[in-house]
This record gives C-alpha cells, sequence and structure tokens, in this order.
C-alpha cells in the first residue's frame, strides 16, 4: 500500500480542454493551463497581516484599489473584492506559495487561503480584436478612467460569470487574460471560436 | 442593357440624379417569381419601380393592392419575404433592402398571387368588417370561433414564418460612449462632426446605406456651392476620426433607462449570411449623452382612394429620382396643403418627368412657387384637393384622378379630371419623435408644423433638427453645431477646436401650411371612397369615427379599437392624421389631444438579433465536469441538472433505458458502483466564527461536530421552508467545507454572502464557492472498501480507521485527496475528492482497481432510486417550497436549544407550519406491484365520475425498485402518517390506479449496510 | 436598462452587473432579539413592503464588481437613482479610486501596535450580540 505503483499516479487530463482553436480566428488565443492560483480573503483594514503577506510575497503589496492589479516576475495578484485577491503564480511555485503564505498567516485567525488552481480555466487573448470579443461576450466600460494597463474585473462574459485581466489595453497589442469556471471552459471555447471568427471581426 | 420604361436615362437627369446607383454592375433578382434586373446601390422597391413593378403587395383586412408609398423604413405598404421559402426573412420593408444579385423576393398577405387576389373580395364587404372587428367576433356565439378563427387568420395578417433553422450567425456587442448620434442627416452629422472634434467618443447610427439623410434630394446653397459637397467634406472628415464610429445600415430600434440604446446593425449584404460572418449584430450601447437628429416623416393627405398604387409620398417620389432615377410612372400630379411639395414637382420636371400639375389646399401660395411654376409649365390649383382616384384593372393603376375647388363650408365645386398616374401627396412633416418617447419623453403640439414636437425634458437626451421641429437649413447647423458642442464640453477628455462653420446657407423657407384633416370626396364610404389613416392596419377615418361614436373617445382606446398605428407602422404614417380626425370628430383641440405611446422596436428586429450568440450549439452555457467526455463515449442518455448535463444511465442505442438502470442498481446494492458527483456544490467556510454562522444557517446544530467529521444539514428559508440540504465536514479548526445540492451552489453562497454582509455583519468568516476546484467520485456498494484498498493510499479506507462520517485528508495515487465516507445509496460508500484535472484519472484508476469486483458506473436515475429506497428527500422532488421539515420526517432536524437559525421563527410562529393535517411524506405501495406510478398524480379523498374531487396530496418521486423487485413512490400525503395502511386512490390517464401507505424508508431500515 | 454605480469599489455598469435584493432596512427580529420574537414583529418581517410609487431603499449586490452589498435609494416612478450607500460608511471611505497613487495604502497608515491587532476579541466595531455567540 505504502509503495506507490507508477503507473497508477493519477495524472491530470489533458484533453478536457483543446489547446488550439479549430477555426481561423481574428486574435491568439491560448489556453494558460500551468497556472497555481490562490484565493485570499482577508480584511484589508488588518495591516499587519498585509505586511506579512507583502513579506512573504517577496515585497509584492496586495493591490487596493479596485480592479487593479500588481506583478513582479513570479506573481501576479488581481484585486477581486475589498477583502479578496486572486495570486497567480506558475504552476511550479505552488507549493513554496502555498507554504509561505500559510505561514506569513498563521499568526492570524481571520483569514481564508484556498487553493483553486483548478477551479478556472484561462484564456489569454492577443491581438487588435481582443478588447472586441470581449465586448461581444458582456457589458464593460472600457471608456472608464480606471481602464488602464493592469486592469481586471468581474463581468457576464457570454451569460457565464468571468474575469477579465487586461495586461495590456493598448489599441495596438491588446493582451487579455480571461479567466472562467473550468466547468464552462469547453463552453467558451466554443464560444470563443465562433464568436471570434475572422469573418466576424469588427 | 434593356432600357427600364421608368428608369431615366442618366444624360437626361442632371449629375444630381442616380446617385446611389452604380449603372455598371447588374443584379439579377425575382420578384413573385419572375425574373428582373437592377443596379448595385438599389433597394428592392427602386429596383421594382425601375421595372415598371407597381402593386407589391396586399392590404391587410381589405386586401386592396397596395404600391410603394415610402423611400424609407416608415414604408407601410411593401411588405416582403427574401429568401428562399422557408429559410426566408419575412416582414421586411422593400424600401430598406438592399438589392443584390440573385436575391429572390415575394410579395406577402395575397392568395393566390398579387395580381389575383381573393381577399379582394374584403374590400366590396368591408361593412363586415368594420373598426372594432374583432371584439365584435367575440360576442359570437363563442362555439363559433374555431370555425371562423383560421379564415380570419388567413384572410388578415402580415408575412410567414420560415419553417426552418437560420443558418446565419448574429452576435451582440456592448459598448460604451460619450456620445451616440441617432441619425445620419445633417443634424446628425453635424452633431457628431462638433462633438468628435472635440475630443468626445462618439457614436453615429443611420439605418440607411449612406450618410446625409433626405440633403440629396433637397436643394441648397452653402457657401455659394450646392449644400451636398459640404455635407460629403464633414462625412470624410468625420470618417478620419478615429474616436469616432460611423454605422450605417443601422437602426436604432429602441432607446431605454439611463440612456441604452439598441442598435440593429445589418452586416450582411445578402439573405444568407457568408461563413461565420454575423448578418446582422445587436449593439447595445451606453453613452453618457444622446442626440437624436431622427429627421421627420411625410404625412399623408386624407383623401379618398390615397392608398392607390402611384399615390406616394412627394419627398419620396424626389427621393426615388435623385437616387436611383427612377419614377413612379409617365404623368403625375402633386397634392399638398405646404411650399415642400413644390420642390418635388419641380426637380421631376426638371428632370424631365412630366408633371402636370400641383393641387394646393391653400388659396394663398406665395409667389415665388407660383412664379417658377408657371415657368416650367406646370398648372397650379389653389384652393383645390383630390377628391378621387379612378384606377383601372381592379385597382392596380391609376387612370386618372379627380380634382374640384373646396368651399369654405366643406363642400366642393368645379369638378374636373386630370389624366395622371401618379401622384405625390405631402400633408407636412412629422419629427420622428419615436425613440424620444420610448424612454418616456413628453410631446407637445406645434401649430406651425401641425404635429407634435418633444418637450426635452429628459437629461442627457436632446433632439436636434427636424425631429426637434426645427426645418430650416440654417437653423438646423446652428442647432447642431451648438449641441454637439455642449454635450462634448460635458466629456473628460474635452478639447476646445475651431470648427468649419458655414457662413451662408441659402435654402428654401416654408411658409403657413393648410391645416386640414379631412379631404371631402365626391362618394361615399361604402362606395369605394375610402380615406386611409393607417395604410398598413387599414385603418380609415370611418373607423376613427365609428370608434367614437361607439365611445372609444380616449386616444389609446381608439387605437386599440381600430389598430391603428399597430404592429411595425407603430404610428409612422398615420398617428397624427389619426389624431388629427379623432379631435375634429370629439371637435376639440388637437392640442389637448394626447398621442399614444410610441413602442420599441421603432423598426422589427428579427429574432435571430435577439438571439445573439444564443443560438445552435452556444444556446445555452453548459457545464461539464472533467470526466465529462468519458460520459459521453459511454452514454447515449443525459440529463439536465441546472447547467450540467448529468448522465442519466449509462447505456448504449441497443440497450433499453429500463434494464440498463436496473442493472446499475443491482450493482450498487450487491457489487460496486462509480458516480460522478462533481456537480455537487462545495462551499469553504473558515473564519472565528464559522461555527456560530453555521448554527445560524442550518437548522440543525453544529455546535459539537469535531475535526475530521461531517454532518448532514437542513438548510431552511425564513419562512421556515426546506430550501437545501447537504454534507458539512469539519476539517479543522474554524475551517468546514459545506455541500450543497448541484442546481444550489451558487445561489446558496449568494445567500451565504446576503447574511453576513447584511444582517449578521459581525460574524468574522470567509466564504468561497470552490465547486469547480475539485472532481467528486462517490464510491458506493459493499465491495467499495475492497476497491479502495486496491488503490495506492496513505488514508487507511477500514472499519477500525475510517468511521462512518469520517473525512479524511491524504494522497490518493500521488494526487491530494479529501475522503468522505457518506452514503446517499444507504450501503458502504466514499466519495473522493481530488483537484478536478485528476478526476478523469481518478475515474479511469477506480475503474481499473475495481474491475475484478464488478465495479460499474451509474446514473442520477440509479442515483434517485437507491435513495428512494432509502427514504432519503431530494430537495425540489420531495420539497417544493412549502415543505418544512417535520413534513418529511426530518423534525428531528431542528434543534430546540439554538436561539436563531434561519427559518426557526416560522417554525415557532407560524399557525400554517404547525397545523395537524399537514401533508406529510409517506411511501407508498401499488396495488399492481408492476404499476409505476407517475411523478406528480394526484390521491383524492373519493373517487368520483367527474372533477372536481378533493385532493390529498401528490406523489413526489415513483420508481420500479430491482432491490424490492416491485414499484415504490413516495408522496406528500394530508396526515399521512395516521394512514399508515390506508389504500388511497390516484385517479389519471382514464384509470385509478389504487396504492397503500406504508414507511417512506423501504429498504435497510436500520441502516446497517452503510455502517460497515 | 439601469446605470448602476457602486458606492464601494465606483464599478459603474449595467443593471445586469447587480444583483437587486428588494427592499432596504427590514428588521429581522431574530437578529434583534431571538427571546422577544413577536408573531406581529416576525409576520411584519416576512410580508410587509412599503411599495412605495416613489423614492425607496433598496439592497443591490455588486455582482460584478466587489461583491458586496449596499443600499441604493431610487424612485420608483421615473427610474431615478437617488443615491447610494454602504452599510460600513467606514469601508466608503477606506477606498478611493486613486489609481495615480504608486504608494499602496497599507503603507501610508499608522501601524497599530501588534498587540492591538492579533487578540482575537479585536473585532470590528459593530458589537456583537450577546445571545448570537452562545449557540
Amino acid at each position: 500500500m505504502s509503495k506507490v505503483d507508477m503507473h497508477m499516479i493519477l495524472k491530470k487530463n489533458t484533453e478536457f480542454l483543446p489547446q488550439k482553436p479549430y477555426n481561423p480566428l481574428c486574435f491568439d488565443l491560448s489556453v494558460r493551463n500551468d497556472l497555481c492560483m490562490l484565493d485570499l480573503r482577508i480584511n484589508a483594514n488588518d495591516t499587519l497581516a498585509l505586511n506579512a503577506i507583502s513579506k512573504s510575497l517577496k515585497g509584492l503589496n496586495l493591490p487596493l484599489n479596485p480592479f487593479t492589479s500588481v506583478q513582479n516576475t513570479i506573481y501576479s495578484i488581481l484585486w477581486l473584492s475589498t477583502d479578496q485577491w486572486l495570486i497567480v503564480a506558475s504552476e511550479k511555485q505552488s507549493e513554496e506559495l502555498t507554504q509561505s503564505l500559510n505561514q506569513a498567516l498563521s499568526a492570524f485567525d481571520y483569514f481564508s487561503l484556498c487553493e483553486v488552481s483548478h477551479m478556472r480555466s484561462v484564456f489569454r487573448l492577443v491581438g487588435r480584436q481582443a478588447e472586441n470579443i470581449i465586448h461581444k461576450g458582456g457589458s464593460l466600460d472600457t471608456t472608464l478612467p480606471y481602464f488602464k494597463d493592469g486592469f481586471v474585473k468581474r463581468m457576464s462574459f457570454a451569460e457565464i460569470p468571468a474575469i477579465v485581466h487586461f495586461l495590456s489595453c493598448q489599441k495596438e497589442e491588446q493582451m487579455i487574460d480571461l479567466y472562467v469556471f473550468r466547468s464552462y471552459a469547453n463552453y467558451v471555447f466554443e464560444w470563443l471560436n465562433q464568436t471570434g471568427h475572422k469573418d466576424a471581426a469588427l | 442593357m434593356s432600357a427600364k420604361p421608368y428608369r431615366l436615362h442618366s444624360n437626361l437627369s442632371s449629375d444630381l440624379c442616380g446617385t446611389h446607383v452604380n449603372r455598371n454592375k447588374v443584379c439579377n433578382f425575382t420578384f413573385d417569381g419572375k425574373n428582373y434586373t437592377g443596379f448595385e446601390g438599389d433597394t428592392l422597391a427602386s429596383a421594382l419601380f425601375a421595372n415598371g413593378v407597381r402593386v407589391v403587395g396586399r392590404s391587410f383586412k381589405y386586401h386592396r393592392p397596395r404600391g410603394v408609398l415610402c423611400l424609407g423604413s416608415e414604408e407601410p405598404n411593401a411588405l416582403v419575404e427574401v429568401g428562399e421559402k422557408g429559410t426566408h426573412s419575412p416582414n421586411l420593408r422593400a424600401t430598406e433592402v438592399n438589392l443584390y444579385d440573385g436575391m429572390v423576393a415575394r410579395s406577402q398577405n395575397r392568395w393566390p398571387s398579387v395580381d389575383f387576389d381573393i381577399g379582394h373580395v374584403n374590400d366590396f364587404l368591408s361593412p363586415l368588417f368594420p373598426a372594432g372587428f374583432y371584439y365584435k367576433t367575440f360576442m359570437w356565439p363563442a362555439s363559433l370561433w374555431m370555425h371562423y378563427e383560421h379564415i380570419i387568420r388567413r384572410a388578415a395578417g402580415l408575412g410567414t414564418a420560415p419553417t426552418t433553422q437560420d443558418s446565419a450567425f448574429y452576435e451582440h456587442f456592448h459598448q460604451h460612449c460619450d456620445l451616440l448620434v441617432i441619425g445620419g442627416g445633417v443634424a446628425g452629422l453635424v452633431s457628431a462632426y462638433a462633438a468628435a472634434k472635440s475630443g468626445s467618443h462618439v457614436i453615429l447610427v443611420d439605418e440607411q446605406a449612406q450618410l446625409g439623410g433626405c440633403s440629396d434630394y433637397f436643394n441648397a446653397q452653402i457657401d455659394d456651392l450646392d449644400h451636398n459637397l459640404w455635407i460629403k467634406m464633414i462625412i470624410s472628415e468625420l470618417r478620419t476620426l478615429s474616436n469616432c464610429t460611423v454605422l450605417t445600415n443601422t437602426t436604432a430600434v429602441g432607446l431605454y433607462m439611463h440612456r441604452f440604446a439598441l442598435l440593429n446593425q445589418i452586416v450582411s449584404h445578402t439573405h444568407q449570411a457568408e461563413g461565420f460572418s454575423p448578418k446582422a449584430r445587436l449593439w447595445k450601447v451606453r453613452a453618457k449623452n444622446i442626440i437624436l437628429a431622427t429627421g421627420a416623416l411625410e404625412r399623408p393627405l386624407s383623401f379618398a382612394n390615397n392608398d392607390r398604387p402611384g399615390v406616394m409620398l412627394s419627398s419620396a417620389l424626389r427621393g426615388y429620382l435623385r437616387r436611383y432615377d427612377v419614377v413612379a410612372g409617365q404623368a403625375g400630379a402633386i397634392f399638398t396643403n405646404n411650399d415642400n411639395a413644390y420642390e418635388t414637382a419641380f426637380i421631376l420636371k426638371e428632370a424631365g418627368v412630366n408633371i402636370k400639375a400641383v393641387i394646393d389646399l391653400r388659396k394663398q401660395i406665395p409667389h415665388v412657387l407660383r412664379k417658377r411654376a408657371e415657368s416650367l409649365n406646370i398648372e397650379v390649383f389653389s384652393g383645390y384637393a383630390i377628391v378621387d382616384v379612378k384606377t383601372v384593372s381592379m385597382g392596380k393603376k391609376i387612370d386618372h384622378i379627380s380634382i374640384a375647388r373646396i368651399l369654405q363650408s366643406g363642400r366642393i365645386s368645379q369638378l374636373s379630371s386630370l389624366n395622371v398616374d401618379f401622384v405625390g401627396m405631402s400633408g407636412g412633416f412629422n419629427p420622428a419623435v419615436h425613440l424620444f418617447c420610448h424612454v418616456g419623453g413628453k410631446v407637445q403640439f406645434d401649430k406651425k408644423i401641425n404635429s407634435f414636437k418633444p418637450k426635452n425634458d429628459i437629461p442627457h437626451i436632446t433632439s436636434v433638427g427636424a425631429c426637434n421641429g426645427v426645418f430650416s437649413l440654417n437653423n438646423i447647423i446652428k442647432e447642431a453645431f451648438n449641441t454637439g458642442e455642449n454635450v462634448a464640453m460635458q466629456a473628460s477628455l474635452y478639447k476646445k477646436v475651431t470648427l468649419k462653420k458655414p457662413k451662408k446657407i441659402e435654402a428654401s423657407t416654408n411658409s403657413t401650411l393648410a391645416k386640414q384633416w379631412f379631404i371631402p370626396s365626391i362618394r361615399k364610404y361604402n362606395d369605394g371612397a375610402k380615406h386611409f389613416l393607417d395604410f398598413q392596419n387599414d385603418v380609415t377615418i370611418r373607423d376613427i369615427e365609428l370608434a367614437v361614436r361607439e365611445g372609444y373617445e380616449s386616444v389609446e382606446h381608439t387605437k386599440r379599437y381600430t389598430t391603428m398605428g399597430m404592429a411595425t407602422d407603430q404610428g409612422k404614417i398615420g398617428n397624427i392624421n389619426a389624431l388629427g380626425i379623432l379631435a375634429d370628430s370629439l371637435d376639440i383641440d388637437i392640442e389637448k389631444s394626447l398621442t399614444t405611446t410610441f413602442r420599441p422596436p421603432f423598426t422589427p428586429l428579427p429574432f435571430g438579433t435577439i438571439a445573439g450568440t444564443k443560438a445552435k450549439t452556444l444556446f445555452q452555457a453548459i457545464r461539464q465536469t472533467d470526466i465529462a467526455h468519458w460520459h459521453e463515449k459511454n452514454t447515449i442518455d443525459f440529463e439536465p441538472v441546472g447547467q450540467w448535463r448529468r448522465p442519466y444511465t449509462y447505456r448504449q442505442a441497443h440497450q433499453s433505458r429500463f434494464d440498463s438502470i436496473q442493472e446499475e442498481v443491482k450493482n450498487v446494492r450487491e457489487n460496486v458502483g462509480l458516480l460522478d458527483a462533481s456537480t455537487l456544490g462545495k462551499i469553504d467556510i473558515k473564519g472565528p466564527d464559522a461555527v456560530t454562522f453555521l448554527n445560524r444557517i442550518y437548522s440543525n446544530s453544529f455546535s459539537n461536530l469535531k475535526v475530521g467529521r461531517c454532518r448532514y444539514g437542513l438548510m431552511l428559508n425564513d419562512n421556515g421552508f426546506i430550501i437545501d440540504d447537504g454534507v458539512t465536514a469539519k476539517l479543522a479548526d474554524n475551517h468546514y467545507i459545506v455541500h450543497t445540492t448541484s442546481g444550489g451552489a451558487d445561489s446558496i453562497a449568494a445567500m451565504m454572502e446576503f447574511w453576513l454582509q447584511t444582517e449578521w455583519r459581525d460574524l468574522r468568516v470567509f466564504i468561497t464557492p470552490v465547486t469547480d476546484q475539485y472532481a467528486q467520485i462517490v464510491i458506493a456498494g459493499p465491495k467499495s472498501r475492497d476497491v479502495l484498498n486496491a488503490c495506492s493510499s496513505d488514508i487507511r479506507f477500514g472499519a477500525d480507521d475510517f468511521a462512518y462520517m469520517d473525512v479524511k485528508q491524504g494522497h490518493l495515487n500521488g494526487v491530494p485527496a479529501r475522503v468522505y465516507r457518506i452514503s446517499f445509496s444507504g450501503e458502504l460508500s466514499y466519495e473522493i475528492a481530488v483537484p478536478a484535472a485528476y478526476g478523469l484519472s481518478l475515474w479511469n484508476t477506480l475503474l481499473e482497481c475495481g474491475r475484478s469486483y464488478d465495479i460499474k458506473p451509474y446514473g442520477t436515475e440509479a442515483l434517485h432510486i437507491l435513495r428512494a429506497e432509502k427514504g432519503y428527500i431530494v430537495v425540489g422532488d420531495e420539497t417544493d417550497g412549502t415543505v418544512i421539515p417535520k413534513d418529511v420526517g426530518l423534525g428531528s432536524m431542528v434543534s430546540k436549544k439554538k436561539p436563531d437559525f434561519i427559518g426557526k421563527h416560522s417554525l415557532l410562529l407560524m399557525d400554517d407550519l404547525n397545523r395537524d393535517n399537514r401533508k406529510q411524506l409517506v411511501g407508498l405501495f401499488t396495488e399492481d406491484p408492476n404499476e409505476v406510478l407517475p411523478d406528480g398524480v394526484h390521491a383524492v379523498n373519493e373517487v368520483k365520475k367527474a372533477p372536481p374531487m378533493k385532493m390529498i396530496g401528490h406523489v413526489t418521486s415513483s420508481y420500479f425498485s430491482p432491490t424490492l423487485k416491485r414499484s415504490i413512490a413516495m408522496a406528500l400525503i394530508e396526515n399521512g402518517r395516521k394512514r399508515m395502511g390506508e389504500r388511497i386512490a390516484f385517479p389519471f390517464d382514464d384509470k385509478i390506479v389504487h396504492a397503500r401507505i406504508v414507511d417512506h424508508i423501504f429498504y435497510d431500515k436500520k441502516g446497517e449496510r452503510q455502517n460497515v | 436598462m439601469l446605470e448602476i454605480t457602486c458606492p464601494i469599489c465606483h464599478a459603474k455598469g449595467d443593471e445586469i452587473d447587480f444583483t437587486a435584493g428588494g427592499e432596504a432596512y427590514i428588521k429581522r427580529p431574530a437578529t434583534q432579539d431571538p427571546q422577544k420574537v413577536t408573531l406581529h414583529a416576525h409576520y411584519e418581517y416576512l410580508y410587509i413592503r412599503t411599495n412605495p410609487k416613489g423614492p425607496r431603499n433598496e439592497l443591490w449586490h455588486c455582482t460584478r464588481g466587489c461583491s458586496k452589498w449596499f443600499i441604493m435609494k431610487r424612485d420608483t416612478m421615473t427610474l431615478e437613482i437617488i443615491e447610494t450607500k454602504c452599510f460600513d460608511t467606514d469601508l466608503a471611505s477606506e477606498i478611493k479610486l486613486d489609481n495615480k497613487s504608486a504608494i499602496p495604502k497599507q503603507h501610508i497608515k499608522k501601524t497599530p501596535t501588534p498587540s492591538q491587532k492579533t487578540t482575537p476579541s479585536n473585532k470590528p466595531k459593530t458589537k456583537p450580540k450577546k445571545t448570537s455567540k452562545k449557540n
């Protein structure tokens, strides 16, 4: 029992979601499936805890302004609410990140840190038409003053809850990460393939 | 290229004519099966004119032959179908359909053909079809309705619905902007130009294919040049601005609260869109400001037989000439009450069209007009009116018109006739206030234009130009510049710029128009002198008068009684005339009468556009577990559970559903089964007050739950009714995971947040929904432990190490796993949660490890039978939002100790929840063990020959149990628990099934099997 | 479709980005004192609403923004949104849309002494009800 039979080690399902679009699209679509994600909830007034978190994230502070994100070479942190953040790193960082955060927070009793790496699928949309695809999916006001690089917001995309993260919102080189719940991933993939078809470009 | 009788030669007309058509590109098309040709740039209407096709449809009620009346979207008559029968689009206005090569189009509402229509007899039987006809038919014997309904339906109506799936794609597009300008005429163009130049983000839309509105069929000079040149300059400048989006072929169909607009953009040039390119795109625009520059619609004059093919709006005649170089006939007359129509006469005459006369209702006519008409050899009859239109060939062609002098008394004299085959009529112009009224804008009567104009009482929505009752070009341009600049100043990116404003504008001015709603005629209504107000709905002056006589005096009543202003017309053509006639009949001032409510859409919106991407494979958002692809390969039988598709039973096409399900149940009872339960809602709950929170959310207590243990919880709403249930596990101090029903996951998490944020703000708890993070697999059956033991794990599954209702965290086959020993089947059972991506691998591994134990997957139906045999409830089956815990035998799950939990005080205080004779959950054995009761059938107290019979309850779940080898059912029956052993009857489908009330736990009453 | 701005995160969006939660300021008697809930008070709490023609306080949820509930005064006749406010007025003053500020707020604010912050008794300002802790 204790000895693990190698062929019986569980493997990740790589066929759940196609990796490449099957239609010619008007933007570059890729799937980011090597991410580690942590859902952090903590009272933003708990300065001490925020400092401890910052220390464990190699000096990166939780973004406190709505709809903003911060990142360094290892982590990015997305603001989700006044007391909720999504910490994103590469899968390799998973163990170290979880450990250091748990350690940092061990002195506190009022927080929640949930491993959610598998909860969402992340699509990366790149190109001039990327923002238009988002507009086809739902209402998102990109004319507001806080729409800048790093802009992150929940939205209703193709009738489902999603998070959009504008890594770059410059007209010529738009880069958007679209986070959707894993169970919707195939539906969203199909949606992007149909609505993002190059014939349907604006 | 064969010459068309009604298409002028380009060399005869001026440079300004035929501007829209490209004579080098011929388009072949068919109309009602006949082949015709037109040019690129034609609309279907102009191409039909060019080919001399005058009759394009039959009217709604009387089936009178009808021709094209208008130039644009307000067209009431020329409704056509485009596309092959079956996939066609109905009810399109020929005036808006851009011609393309290969177009197939048909007229509507005619049988057998538009030339010979049997329904035309309705015209002669019109006394039988008065206003309020529909209301009156309802008073005929109701038993006859079945007989005449289909006759009426066939006789009156618009197009037919397509019968096959629409293969085209549609999409929605959301946008925000500083300014939305609706209407691309002079007013809209200038406003958009002024605002966009000043830095605002502007969207400019126009329903036509080309910008400029009606400017191309007016004559004016701006800075000593033709005004069209200046407008072209504005257009080309607008198109270069990156902050201005110009959309043509795009109709603003509706305006809604807080400056929200729906724009229907026709993307595809042809009826069948190519590939993935959308046929139409619905823009949902939220603007900070909206400028309405929707222009004005010309009013018809209400004279006898004003609906004959060949009678058109005066401005439309001009438009068809200027844009497409087509005319409606060989010789024409203009009938007017204002100056504007003279321009039609002059422009047509100058282009070589035989305009015989202008008939003007007014006695006083501006000298310039009279002089110019004289010089062009056009006779002017002032103080005259057209009193009849005589037709040949069953009303399809005008033979001549009768004109007469109108006397003060309303009588006529000096009757004469004029041989013409087309008439241009103008009764003045109505500002197009429709969109303004969509958002609740109020209108006021303007005597100068004899029509209603907007009150401009809605913040951030401004009407400009003709739709604001401003008709002089000079004023329109001035107003548009001002409004555009003012709006731009409010925008964040305002920059002051110098705008190219015209210095000198010369255009024709308008003098007073004649205010006369009713034009007398020489015959009576039933002798063939109908004065049409609403052409589309066949409403005549007599109908309005009849409505008034019968007491329908309020304008909204009149509208409903006569159907005027209904259907696609929405009051575009006839409303103001009808209001005038109504005011006259009531002898009141039209200023005091109100308009009817204009409703969206401005022009019809196809269903495809409304559905957008929500069609075909994207009809609904579908949720899939990680094991979904395996399921798809192994069964054809799915059932929807919320947005999920869960395998109903694993069977191949040749298997019977029943056998497959029975096999699955038996295998769980005898061997071991596998169920994909990933869809179950999972909510992570953490914080110092987590247990307090759970105690308030659930009806039962969680105070003494120990780490590593699970507990079944019952969730009520504050009315005391069951809304959800599930197992909660305590993972660590202050850390729980709550399982909800598959369908309830989102709403329960939302409800928890609601209570935390609004009612119990002092509780220090965080809740995180984590449903999709985990794949969760149930392994159930006496051999399930053996299968798990064959896996490699650091968790011990033995009875001593892993007790019933324990939760353990560890690893399974090298992956972190959480295992719950809980059971919904009554068998020894474990639920294993692993990170979602490992779900399929775990599923396959368990199947592999279980092969020697006869492991088999089971679907949702087997799951339901297994739980029903055990008497476990399913929220939504045994409960329906009116069921309290006691009703379903779970009274013990209501804590008496806790001071407060959701639902507690309703259970305590509400009389109805404490009455004796509530419906209670019981089991049923049908007398015939093979008879399976249908879900939902009602039990009655006493069987009578016919209803009503007092109902005492209903079946909530019903199955054939393979374990008991007989049918079993659960039911909610009045006083059920006191009726044990009683025989009750279920009458349904012409039969009566009798059943005996038994305990609702059918199998293993002591629960020994799950506890081994 | 209404255009709503969340008073907490200042998300501005269509009505579909928000969720309506019915009339606000409905007092739940059991929260105030679970021992003294009368049938009448409980009945009013469950079923009686003012349903005015005119301004009404409503609960709204910023579903596609910060996921917080807030109070919105809305005219039921004109649909005009008169004002929005947070449950917790502290929260509103805390969060300002200030993307220019490079220094995160936790560094600007005075750091309280550790003993103050880590004691479990350090709860938000609202006083917890005595009874609510017993269950």
